[in-house]
C-alpha cells in the first residue's frame, strides 16, 4: 500500500524545513569567502562570487521566511556590485 | 487571447526550481520545463515550443538576459513572450529588462501560492 501524497501546503513546509537546515552552512560558506577575499589582496573574481552568494541568498532566503537575511544579503549584493563597478574598496575594508 | 499552458523556466538554483515547480505546475496547472542553464534552455526550447519564457536573471555562465537574446535568435521563439523573475526590482533595473523584450518582470521573493495568478495577469494583460 502507498504512503498518502503530502498536500501542497506539507510539501513547502518540508521545503521550508529543508532549507533552513542548510542555511547556516550556505552562511558559514560566505564568511569563509569573504575572508578569503580580505585575505587575497582583493581578487576580483573572488568578489564577484561573493556578489552571486549574497544575490542567491537575496532570492532564497525570503522564499522560504527569511526575510531579514535577504534584506541584508540584497544589501550587501549592491554593495559589492558598487566595489566591482568601480574596481575600488573603501580605505576600511582594506585591512584584514 | 493564446491559452497560456507551456512555460519554459530558466533558474540555476535548485531551492528557487522547486518552489516554482510547485507554484506552476501544482498550483497552476502549467506545463513545464526546467532548464538550470541558459545552454540546456537552448537546447530544449524548440522541442517543448513554450507559450513563455520565464527566466532568472543572475545565472552563471550565461545569464537570463543573454538567454533570451540567444532564443530569440531561434525562428521559432523569435516572439514568444518572456518575464525575468529577480531580486534585482529596483524600477530603473525593471525598465532595462523591459527594453530587452521582457513583458514584466516578477519580482524575487514570490508566493508560490499567487506566483502563477499573477502571471496569468501579466499575461491577459499582454494580450489584450
Amino acid at each position: 500500500m502507498g504512503t498518502k501524497k503530502p498536500n501542497l501546503q506539507e510539501q513547502l513546509v518540508a521545503l521550508r524545513q529543508s532549507y533552513t537546515k542548510q542555511l547556516p552552512s550556505k552562511l558559514t560558506a560566505i564568511t569563509q569567502l569573504w575572508e578569503n577575499l580580505s585575505s587575497s589582496q582583493w581578487d576580483w573574481s573572488l568578489a564577484d562570487q561573493l556578489r552571486r552568494e549574497f544575490h542567491t541568498l537575496a532570492g532564497t532566503a525570503p522564499t522560504f521566511g527569511f526575510m531579514k537575511i535577504g534584506e541584508q544579503s540584497r544589501a550587501a549584493e549592491l554593495v559589492i556590485n558598487i566595489w566591482i563597478q568601480n574596481k575600488n574598496i573603501p580605505e576600511e575594508m582594506r585591512t584584514s | 487571447m493564446t491559452e497560456l499552458n507551456r512555460i519554459l523556466y530558466v533558474e540555476d538554483e535548485p531551492d528557487i526550481q522547486t518552489v516554482a515547480q510547485i507554484a506552476l505546475e501544482s498550483v497552476g496547472g502549467f506545463t513545464l520545463k526546467v532548464c538550470s542553464t541558459g545552454e540546456e534552455a537552448l537546447a530544449a526550447a524548440i522541442e517543448f515550443s513554450p507559450d513563455l519564457i520565464l527566466l532568472d536573471v543572475m545565472m552563471p555562465g550565461m545569464d537570463g538576459p543573454t538567454t533570451l537574446q540567444e532564443l530569440r535568435r531561434l525562428p521559432e521563439l523569435s516572439t514568444t513572450p518572456a518575464m525575468f523573475m529577480t531580486a534585482k526590482v529596483q524600477p530603473h533595473e525593471v525598465e532595462q529588462f523591459k527594453a530587452l523584450g521582457a513583458i514584466d518582470v516578477i519580482p524575487k521573493p514570490f508566493d508560490p501560492m499567487t506566483l502563477s495568478e499573477h502571471i496569468r495577469t501579466i499575461w491577459q494583460k499582454h494580450s489584450n
